[in-house]
């Protein structure tokens, strides 16, 4: 029984053990951009509680809109620092998980994953965000779904089409809902209409796309 | 002293049956069953090639690595510049229309979440996502 | 008559009784069999916990709620626990899939059916019911858990994840193998305990 209980702790050292390497505070990062930025930036931050330095071999991002950058190539022993991971939001939405992979030239962890998740916050959720007619089709109007997010109450929407050959008619549901009901003048030719949607006071706009398409190409 | 122990395994694999398989009934429509991406949302090379020219490639690298080379006809369609570029992928589409969408290599994330925007906001039906991606493309057309 | 049939048949016959040394002596085996016995206790509701964690992590979307925890946010964790919701079985077969061992529709069943195998053996080793049982399983999975490892390591494979689904994720390889040969160094050794008190007891 005894050497079981000295097998079972030896086995815990080794484990705890092996996992001396550089200690990050955070590995998961969550961040909460506003509206209006356009990048998401994490810190992730280390410390090499060893006794020898730590060299980074390499630093990359699962991605190309997340760039990332050390401060400096070697931790000294005791030595602090941090990896910058900054994400370029672009027109992207939702919950964006990317992840940085960092290098090492420790005996025990040479790879570790950090990982930024970005919540983008949505203001306004369009459904569909293209309404189509085939050439020949009845011109009917069509409906798109416009939601507000709570947090970001709205009163009024603002629809204009960027071509006359498109008409849009906003009615307020109530609840943070409005329904846009887009018709054309006719469906002869092919045309197209970028719709801007702009909540009230607010600088950000929305886009949906009304468009008349050839007909069915299937063969 | 065998035949308990097999007994306990027995009663502890079926107790674990019952709700396994109430999750997976819960879950039956939510999860593909046969291939890790729905296969009603990948399309291989050759799939591709016997649509002809009733497919529009989508190309969703970003703009760098599009301009450095891509699938010849392919529209660039990236989360960057999504509400740019969207309108132009749009002029090209009509009813009918395959949708390919690529990036390099199946275990890049991008071209699956082009194809699922397209699916969920845009609502277009056949939409897929190139099985291999780039790379597939390029071993079976250079 | 024999001496036997003379010892039955007298009666008042005053016997050896040195009580006082064995008393002693049992009372010292005693606590020291008591003492094994919370420390062996204590073994099976620490290996118990960390299979029924592992598999309510595969089970319920935690990321959030562990995130929380570790960041000390109690306010957020209690509105964790309200939105907690069943975590995408997806996950975790593509974990599986990553080992490159076994077929997607089989990895998907064994997606949604191990998180529930790991949860009952834990249990077991708790309630101390079917408890050989659950340890026997227990050692089984950990063990072809680390074969796998060790396999996908030796192939290349990039396996992002481990026995604690994707709250394991950012774990390195040394890290899941030490992990997992403590665990499983733990299991054995409450296996050959129970074994030898099995052989005692008869």
């Amino acid at each position: 029984m005894k050497t079981h209980i000295v097998a079972f702790a030896l086995s815990i050292i080794i484990s705890l053990s092996a996992r001396a390497e550089l200690k990050w505070q955070q590995t998961t990062i969550e961040l909460h951009p506003t509206a209006a930025d356009k990048q998401a930036v994490g810190h992730f931050k280390y410390q090499n509680p060893g006794s020898t330095p730590v060299h980074f071999k390499s630093v990359h991002a699962s991605c190309g809109c997340t760039t990332a950058q050390t401060q400096k190539d070697e931790v000294p022993p005791g030595g602090t620092g941090e990896i910058t991971a900054t994400f370029n939001i672009g027109d992207r939405t939702g919950t964006q998980v990317k992840t940085v992979t960092v290098e090492t030239d420790e005996a025990t962890n040479q790879k570790t994953v950090l990982t930024l998740r970005t919540i983008i916050p949505q203001q306004l959720e369009i459904n569909p965000t293209f309404v189509f007619w085939k050439q020949g089709d009845k011109p009917d109007p069509k409906t798109i779904m416009v939601k507000v997010s709570k947090d970001f109450p709205v009163k009024h929407i603002k629809v204009t089409s960027s071509s006359p050959d498109f008409q849009t008619k906003v009615e307020e549901k109530g609840n943070g809902e409005f329904k846009i009901d887009v018709q054309p003048q006719e469906t002869k030719n092919v045309v197209a209409s970028t719709l801007t949607i702009q909540p009230e006071d607010s600088q950000k706009v929305f886009y949906a796309t009304a468009r008349i398409t050839n007909a069915s190409t299937i063969q | 002293m065998r035949s308990p122990l097999v007994r306990q395994i027995l009663i502890l694999v079926a107790l674990a049956l019952a709700p396994g398989i109430g999750q997976a009934v819960y879950f039956q429509h939510k999860i593909s069953w046969k291939s890790p991406i729905p296969p009603s949302e990948l399309a291989t090379v050759d799939q591709t090639r016997a649509w002809g020219e009733n497919v529009i490639w989508v190309d969703a690298r970003p703009d760098d690595e599009f301009a450095s080379d891509h699938v010849p006809g392919a529209i660039s369609l990236n989360e960057d510049r999504w509400n740019e570029l969207l309108p132009q992928f749009l002029a090209a589409w009509s009813p009918g229309k395959k949708v390919v969408v690529y990036c390099s290599s199946l275990s890049c994330n991008a071209s699956r979440e082009v194809a699922r925007r397209l699916r969920k906001e845009a609502q277009l039906p056949d939409v897929f996502v190139l099985e291999g991606g780039w790379e597939a493309w390029g071993k079976k057309n250079r | 008559m024999g001496e036997k049939e003379q010892m039955k048949q007298t009666p008042n016959v005053q016997r050896p009784t040195p009580n006082l040394e064995i008393s002693w002596r049992g009372a010292t085996s005693n606590i020291k069999h008591r003492t094994s016995n919370i420390v062996w206790r204590i073994v099976d509701l620490i290996i118990a916990g960390i299979f029924i964690f592992a598999a309510l992590t595969k089970i319920f979307a935690v990321d959030q709620l562990i995130a929380d925890l570790g960041h000390l946010h109690f306010g957020s964790m209690i509105a964790d626990f309200q939105n907690l919701r069943l975590a995408d079985p997806v996950q975790f077969a593509n974990d599986i899939d990553n080992y490159k061992i076994l077929p997607w529709p089989i990895g998907v069943g064994l997606a949604f059916y191990l998180p529930w195998l790991e949860m009952f053996c834990g249990l077991a080793l708790i309630l101390r019911r079917l408890y050989l049982g659950g340890l026997s399983i227990l050692i089984g999975l950990v063990a072809v858990f680390l074969v796998a490892t060790i396999a996908a390591k030796v192939r290349g494979l990039d396996i992002t994840c481990g026995c604690f689904g994707h709250v394991s994720q950012n774990w390195s390889f040394p890290a899941h193998l030490a992990t997992n040969v403590a665990i499983l160094a733990g299991l054995l050794a409450l296996w050959f305990n129970v074994r030898s008190e099995n052989r005692t007891t008869l």
